[in-house]
């Protein structure tokens, strides 16, 4: 499975968001973003979940056109930054609800997806009584229950503790063993590193492989 | 849901209440109860009635208040978990829509027969063939508005964001009521004394809010009802009611491409 990103470019409010990104991506990889706040990573991974249209551009999934021949990606789970799940009803309801949409994740997914992230499926606590913590580990955990092909998990680590990043960790690398194709964006370089096989740099809206030239240029201004 | 459950108590309290300030009264006309539950009587247009009418508003500004921003809210929360997966998100606006179709007629229903019920319970209620099609038409006239309204404030919700939109649309409604103060007799467009009541009173029609007084109408099976006297506004229930199919149905339109062009940031806007 090839998942590719031609030229697309986004402008909302007259800026820029995103400006002639371009990038192909395997089955069985993980690619990390890297890039400060407002560099275009929310941006572009709600562009590939289809959420959001660019005014030009494509993105293709194995031949196929998005927005053209299908509305969203088939087979897809992901995180998305400052978006919440429903407020009343308890991650183990959050999680039915939405996977009753495809139909894919039986009852005993979603229990092994949450207790995956180490949260109990019975916990009665709705959603808005939840940790910052528990809460993404539920978010997590809806990425994963349907064993999708694609995982796009943008900053998974916000609100996380020490055991829920090791955690994090392991699932990356259980997927990626899976075959899922990884996109995974943070603002914490070391995730990045330890865990993709390709990293990319974005910086106002343009994405750039991290090369050796792309990291010096940053440690460069980090120590200034 | 619960949301629409209190919507529909709190209509059925107004109509209760409505019904059981006639007094003791033996004999009740259906019709009576119908127009009486559809912004009153309405003789003559002075503060007093326009008052009552902004008072007789409440439920209903209380259920576009909720359901106004029942397909907007999905984009707030949890909604984009939702949108990633679902292949055709038209079909699941279509869905919301018939839902909230759905609900309106609901909760107009409730809101009569409370009254009705209430009725029957304290007087003897007769009805005729004409009182059953008044209270059809009413039924027909106050659901279809109050759908318009609430499709109407997703759709500004949509651009703008909820507050925004249930200020704009209760806001014209409040304005358009407040207009009619202006017919009443010694303003400016005086519908009673006057050289120029008869110009004067066809203006009335023009106010949008003034379509929603059943007394004020007229129509064919029930033409003969003592209690439609005030026909003379030139307002038929087909009229209002094929008007505000056609705005609903241009609402509808409305809403449907909005979504299609908007993006789904997923972030909380209010």
């Amino acid at each position: 499975m090839v998942l590719t990103v031609q030229n697309i470019s986004k402008t909302i409010k007259k800026r820029a968001i995103l400006c002639d990104v371009s990038g192909e991506f395997e089955s069985g990889k993980v690619y990390g973003f890297i890039g400060r706040n407002g560099s275009g990573k929310t941006m572009l991974f709600r562009a590939i979940s289809g959420l959001i249209k660019p005014d030009r551009g494509e993105i293709i999934l194995d031949g196929k056109r998005l927005h053209h021949d299908m509305d969203v990606l088939p087979s897809l789970g992901m995180i998305i930054e400052n978006a919440d799940m429903y407020p009343g009803l308890t991650g183990k309801k959050n999680l039915v609800y939405l996977a009753k949409i495809k139909g894919i994740a039986t009852e005993n997914d979603i229990c092994n997806a949450i207790t995956r992230v180490g949260l109990d499926p019975d916990d009665k606590r709705t959603y808005r009584k939840c940790s910052l913590g528990m809460k993404q580990r539920l978010k997590i955990a809806q990425a994963i229950m349907e064993k999708p092909d694609i995982i796009i998990l943008d900053e998974p680590t916000n609100g996380l503790d020490e055991d829920g990043v090791k955690l994090l960790h392991n699932i990356v690398s259980e997927e990626k063993k899976r075959g899922a194709l990884i996109l995974l964006s943070s603002h914490n370089k070391e995730d990045i590193e330890q865990l993709a096989d390709e990293v990319f740099y974005m910086k106002d809206g343009i994405m750039k492989r991290n090369d050796e030239n792309n990291l010096m240029h940053d440690k460069g201004k980090e120590n200034k | 849901m619960k949301n629409f459950l209190i919507c529909c108590l709190c209509a059925a309290a107004v109509s209760v209440t409505k019904v059981i300030s006639f007094g003791n009264v033996e004999l009740l006309n259906a019709d009576y109860i119908v127009v009486q539950c559809t912004f009153g009587y309405m003789e003559a247009i002075n503060t007093q009635t326009l008052l009552e009418m902004v008072l007789a508003m409440f439920p209903f500004l209380l259920f576009q208040m909720f359901e106004g921003i029942e397909i907007y809210r999905h984009m707030c929360v949890g909604g984009m978990y939702y949108f990633y997966r679902c292949s055709n998100r038209k079909k699941w606006l279509f869905k919301e829509t018939g839902v909230l179709a759905v609900k309106t007629a609901g909760f107009i229903l409730i809101y009569y027969m409370a009254a009705v019920l209430t009725g029957m319970f304290f007087s003897r209620v007769e009805w005729s063939k004409a009182a059953v099609m008044l209270l059809a038409y009413c039924i027909c006239m106050m659901a279809l508005w109050l759908f318009l309204t609430t499709v109407v404030m997703n759709a500004i919700a949509l651009f703008a964001n909820s507050s925004v939109s249930f200020t704009v649309v209760a806001g014209v409604q409040l304005l358009f009521i407040t207009l009619l103060s202006l017919f009443q007799e010694g303003r400016i467009f005086d519908i009673y004394t006057g050289t120029d009541a008869e110009k004067h009173i066809k203006l009335v029609k023009w106010n949008p809010m003034s379509h929603l007084v059943a007394a004020w109408h007229t129509g064919s099976g029930v033409m003969h009802l003592d209690i439609l006297g005030n026909s003379n506004y030139g307002m038929s229930f087909y009229g209002t009611i094929l008007a505000e199919l056609l705005f609903a149905a241009f609402a509808v339109f409305v809403l449907f491409e909005a979504f299609d062009r908007m993006d789904l940031m997923g972030e909380n806007r209010n």
